[in-house]
């Protein structure tokens, strides 16, 4: 089935066992509360902070493999199956992969935080394997898949290359702690940062938002001609941002962010339009979320082509990189987790008579996305004004949502497993009252 | 919107929009007002939208249930797993008495306005239907619709027109 809604089709009868993507889903709720914790204790050194092991890593991590990374496993493992019509060929390599992932993550970010060689070496080498594992079940999905998702599949092939290019140079930087073989660590940071920022997870939004929000949207599937047109420009822009951050070359590193503004104009575009021609118009506060994501974009990009223009300077970097992670995907992922999580949990909870709202507490999402977006715009002044007390005010305001997030999916967890038992208490008091009237 | 090549899957696929476009409609009402303090019976569009959802919600998903149970969940499981027929029809199940309340409680108040008792539940089913419906609505309009526009054959249509035709004339 090539359409949008294959997903929900093809939902019910491929669902994996729901242990597989709620364990990543509910890490990264944990992961996002960890970074804005690790924010708050880590705010006096996010002015001029240019890189290297310290506690402002660790925020980035617990943010980029924490939440993002995470997501992606659990939206990978559930989702590609059933839109690729492909099932996975074994669920135990998606249950190793969180069993080394999220506690390999829990190790490096203490490694990052104290900057202890040993904790960052042995948690990388666990979070890489569990990359690894990622890597080859979705290449094997897409490699299996034939005919249907052509702009995804394009996406995601390019997001698994750039799995590879940030893994192997985190790791190279990860060895470079101890041996201090690099000469110039900005180089290789940048050249990570971009290509887990922008590659592995800006290209596999791109591709999973034209599945996901037209499914949202009830509009129909978006042009593949935009979709290739977007993904173009997207690798053309990544590569020369690639070529600049390695090479230093100013020029390369704003073309490569000129041109990745095209691919943002296609992408949104697109979305816009499945938006404007969905069936659907109330999209909730969740869709909040993603338009605010939308903004911070191009907005990121904006500042990361000043900033390579040495306009704005360190501050600029930081500015930069607080957009990218903190308002583009960020928001974007918490918008689209807060659909997926009690979507997942109606369709697991078996015969179709539970309602989304009575898996879900709206309120704590209210609170999360006040304080969401407060303590964006808290941090984000914060930077600007070199106000360390401004990104402390804005990062516990940030805790306190990323509570409310956590609450809320823990919350829907329980009220899935409470009537998952209700229904099969019910089916064995039909089953019994059978049995006793059966014939003698 | 959708480009389904069958007229018959086409039509369905209007009526889901038209659908859609009054449960919005009366999301945005209910969603405006607690369900504890009963409109003003004098307010043009509770009027419009009771006149509306008295009318057409209880009838059109009363044929469009029965077209789609009686005709293209049998087609959808003989080229495909009987699971998502399954899926919709126990949907079905859930959504008819929820609708045949509120088309009740909407003429009801038609005639004579809401009491406490009556709005709040109006508040509630409304509010249960809008979720259930449309979630409902975005399964056939992303999955079933367009799997049935591949499976079925061109020349399936016309006698799928006539039949819904019929069944709605009663």
């Amino acid at each position: 089935m090539s359409f949008p809604g294959a997903i929900l089709m093809g939902a019910q009868s491929r669902l994996l066992p729901m242990s597989i993507p709620y364990r990543f889903f509910l890490a990264a709720a944990v992961f996002h509360l960890v970074a804005w914790i690790l924010l708050a204790f880590s705010a006096e050194q996010v002015e001029g902070y240019l890189g290297g092991p310290g506690p402002v890593l660790a925020v980035i991590h617990a943010l980029t493999l924490g939440v993002f990374v995470t997501t992606a496993f659990g939206a990978s493992f559930q989702m590609l199956p059933v839109a690729t019509g492909q099932g996975l060929r074994n669920f135990w390599p998606a249950r190793l992969a969180s069993w080394l992932y999220i506690p390999g993550l829990v190790v490096l970010l203490a490694g990052f935080y104290t900057g202890e060689a040993a904790l960052t070496e042995g948690g990388g080498a666990l979070v890489a394997l569990g990359l690894v594992i990622l890597l080859v079940m979705v290449g094997d999905l897409f490699w299996r898949t034939r005919g249907v998702l052509f702009v995804l599949r394009l996406f995601g092939w390019a997001a698994l290359a750039a799995l590879v290019g940030f893994t192997a140079l985190g790791l190279t930087a990860v060895a470079d702690m101890r041996v201090g073989f690099l000469d110039d660590r900005l180089v290789v940071g940048l050249a990570h940062l971009i290509l887990a920022a922008f590659g592995f997870m800006g290209l596999l939004s791109f591709g999973y938002s034209a599945v996901l929000v037209p499914m949202f949207a009830l509009s129909p599937a978006p042009s593949e001609a935009e979709g290739m047109a977007s993904f173009a420009l997207a690798l053309v822009g990544l590569a020369l941002a690639l070529l600049g951050a390695v090479f230093s070359h100013t020029g390369a590193l704003i073309l490569g962010g000129a041109v990745g503004l095209g691919a943002v104009a296609v992408y949104l575009k697109t979305m816009v339009g499945a938006i404007k021609t969905g069936m659907r118009k109330n999209l909730g506060l969740s869709f909040v979320l993603v338009k605010v994501s939308w903004v911070c974009l191009p907005l990121s990009l904006v500042v990361g082509i000043v900033t390579a223009g040495g306009w704005l300077g360190d501050k600029g970097v930081i500015m930069f990189v607080y957009l990218t992670l903190f308002g583009w995907l960020l928001s974007l992922l918490l918008g689209i987790l807060q659909r997926i999580i009690p979507f997942l949990a109606s369709m697991n909870a078996g015969k179709g008579g539970v309602r989304l709202s009575e898996l879900a507490d709206e309120r704590l999402l209210r609170v999360h996305a006040v304080s969401h977006f407060s303590a964006l715009a808290l941090v984000g002044i914060g930077i600007a004004a070199a106000s360390h007390e401004l990104v402390l005010g804005g990062a516990v305001i940030g805790a306190v949502g990323a509570l409310a997030f956590l609450w809320y999916s823990l919350e829907v967890f329980r009220r899935l497993l409470s009537t998952r038992m209700k229904t099969e208490k019910e089916k064995d008091v039909s089953t019994q009252a059978t049995d006793s009237s059966g014939p003698t | 919107m959708f480009q389904l090549k069958l007229p018959i899957l086409q039509a369905l696929h209007e009526e889901h929009m038209a659908v859609l476009a009054l449960l919005e409609r009366m999301e945005n009402f209910l969603t405006a007002r607690s369900e504890s303090a009963p409109p003003e019976d004098d307010e043009e569009s509770l009027a419009d939208l009771l006149e509306a959802v008295a009318s057409s919600l209880e009838g059109e998903i009363s044929h469009h249930y029965s077209f789609e149970e009686q005709e293209l969940f049998p087609r959808f499981e003989m080229y495909s797993e009987p699971g998502i027929p399954m899926m919709l029809r126990d949907e079905h199940d859930m959504i008819r008495p929820v609708a045949k309340r509120l088309a009740e409680l909407a003429r009801e108040a038609k005639a004579g306005g809401f009491t406490a008792e009556t709005w709040a539940e109006f508040h509630r089913s409304g509010l249960e239907m809008v979720e259930r419906e449309v979630f409902h609505v975005q399964k056939e309009e992303m999955g079933f619709l367009p799997a049935l526009d591949q499976m079925l054959p061109a020349d399936s249509s016309p006698e799928l027109e006539k039949i819904y035709a019929d069944l709605k004339a009663g």
